[in-house]
């Protein structure tokens, strides 16, 4: 049976350990979005001893928003998710460096992060791709954006908090299982199925 | 109509195509939505058609990856090299007031240009033809351009390597796209061409509407069917994969058949500016005329 669940982040390791394949969360408090270049900057900032605030227990978030200024301060116009495999060459050592919690994205990961999410106790949800002007009310307010000048708009690091982001669908628990799993199965079985009659 | 109020227009043409779902595209997605009955697919559905109307109604982009603008371009009296000037202008305007995601990155320097313009881009493709000015503009994410596929057939094959090469692409894009796709299948000399027809193929045809040729609307029909069977699902949870399929081809060479096949994700994004003097109109239907 799938479950619903509210989430406050920092998470605690026993509120992921609950979570299991085709749950539904909803997430609130601090996120912060990041891609593969972000992954690269937050590191090593974060073995400089740099790192703008504690990841410990929050949620990245794969995505890259659209924003504009409104006197003087940034604000959200449309945000939603990124394509997150290409983050799968960096996130093994991105969850077991920074301690978060969880990864939101959507389209689904490799086996490495399926690893860490095991490992290091963390999950990865995947929210509807493209739904980025309604998602977009679930940002409350910008914290901070980081490295902005240097990787521009889509790639800097924004600092969000956020009420109930979600529909959430996890996708990979921390116990090892992978819902993109069934879904590779499947759709191999269909298409050998069906070459095999064209 | 001078430059200025036809950048105007053109920005104009940039919101609608970024904020406002085509007709043929939403209904598409509402009957699957309708026939549906899995409980997370529908879940999906319900929220991807409600980021349609929130994002319509707010003139938010639909989605934050507003992709990389492509034009195409009847030039009707205007030059070329002014009309590219307008574009350009108009493009780095839009991008501030609807606004855009910045989304030009100089992969030399890592510079985003932070106006979505840049070397080459946006990228203008000139189109024969039209007594009067028609500009369709188009925006496609990367998300769904990374899935894209290639391959150059040995000029013989037919049909089933045609079928193994697309479903192939499918399935191994998977959930990657943001489905349901609407995939676009060029057959070509070369890979160039295939590619440019695959996505006219996608953009320049409505939904629902089939090639003219016989031969190429029932494999449109049977592809589609087939993609379907491939149970990838809405987001890969499920459900339909595909809403159409659109195939455009031309002569090949005597040794070679390049197919190029690329997906959109659902979020279908087009519109066309016609100008006639000084008249303007702004539509998110297409015209099925652009290959005659």
């Amino acid at each position: 049976m799938t479950e619903e669940h509210k989430l406050k982040t920092p998470l605690k390791k026993e509120d992921v350990a609950k979570l299991r394949i085709g749950d539904i969360v909803y997430v609130s408090g601090e996120v912060f979005t990041s891609r593969d270049r972000t992954q690269r900057l937050i590191l090593e900032s974060k073995n400089k001893g740099k790192l703008p605030f504690s990841l410990e227990g929050l949620i990245e978030y794969h995505a890259g928003p659209i924003v504009r200024k409104k006197n003087s301060k940034w604000e959200i116009v449309s945000l939603g998710p990124t394509t997150s495999f290409r983050m799968e060459a960096g996130e093994y050592d991105f969850i077991k460096e920074t301690g978060i919690a969880g990864i939101i994205g959507k389209g689904g990961m490799g086996n490495k992060t399926k690893e860490a999410c095991k490992e290091f106790k963390a999950f990865y949800g995947v929210l509807p791709g493209g739904a980025a002007a309604l998602l977009s009310k679930k940002v409350e307010q910008i914290l901070g954006v980081y490295w902005l000048k240097e990787l521009g708009v889509p790639e800097a690091m924004w600092h969000l908090k956020v009420k109930d982001l979600g529909p959430i669908i996890i996708a990979i628990d921390s116990h090892g299982n992978d819902i993109y799993d069934s879904l590779k199965e499947r759709v191999d079985r269909n298409l050998s199925r069906l070459l095999q009659v064209v | 109509m001078d430059a200025l109020e036809l950048k105007k227009h053109i920005v104009e043409a940039i919101r609608v195509c970024e904020t406002k779902l085509p007709d043929d595209v939403k209904n598409a997605l509402k009957k699957v939505y309708e026939n549906e009955e899995r409980q997370l697919p529908k879940m999906i559905l319900g929220i991807l058609l409600e980021n349609v109307e929130v994002a319509e109604r707010e003139h938010r982009p639909i989605c934050q990856d507003t992709g990389t603008l492509t034009f195409y371009v009847k030039r009707g009296n205007w030059g070329e090299e002014e009309l590219l000037k307008i574009i350009h202008d108009a493009v780095k305007e839009a991008s501030e007031v609807i606004p855009l995601r910045p989304n030009t990155i100089d992969f030399t320097s890592g510079i985003n240009a932070g106006n979505n313009t840049g070397r080459f881009i946006p990228w203008v493709i000139w189109e024969p033809g039209g007594e009067n000015l028609e500009i369709t503009v188009i925006a496609k994410g990367g998300g769904s351009e990374a899935v894209s596929s290639l391959k150059v057939l040995p000029a013989t094959a037919g049909h089933n390597e045609i079928f193994r090469t697309v479903l192939e692409s499918v399935a191994k894009a998977g959930a990657k796209p943001c489905p349901p796709i609407v995939l676009g299948v060029g057959i070509a000399p070369s890979p160039d061409i295939a590619f440019d027809l695959a996505k006219r193929a996608i953009y320049l045809r409505p939904l629902g509407i089939r090639h003219e040729n016989k031969y190429i609307a029932q494999m449109e029909e049977n592809l589609l069917k087939a993609i379907n069977m491939l149970e990838v699902g809405v987001h890969g949870f499920g459900g339909i994969t595909a809403l159409d399929v659109h195939i455009e081809y031309a002569s090949i060479h005597p040794s070679s058949m390049a197919v190029g096949v690329i997906a959109s994700c659902w979020a279908l994004r087009r519109a066309t500016l016609k100008v006639h003097g000084n008249s303007a109109i702004i539509t998110s239907i297409c015209f099925p005329n652009i290959f005659k």
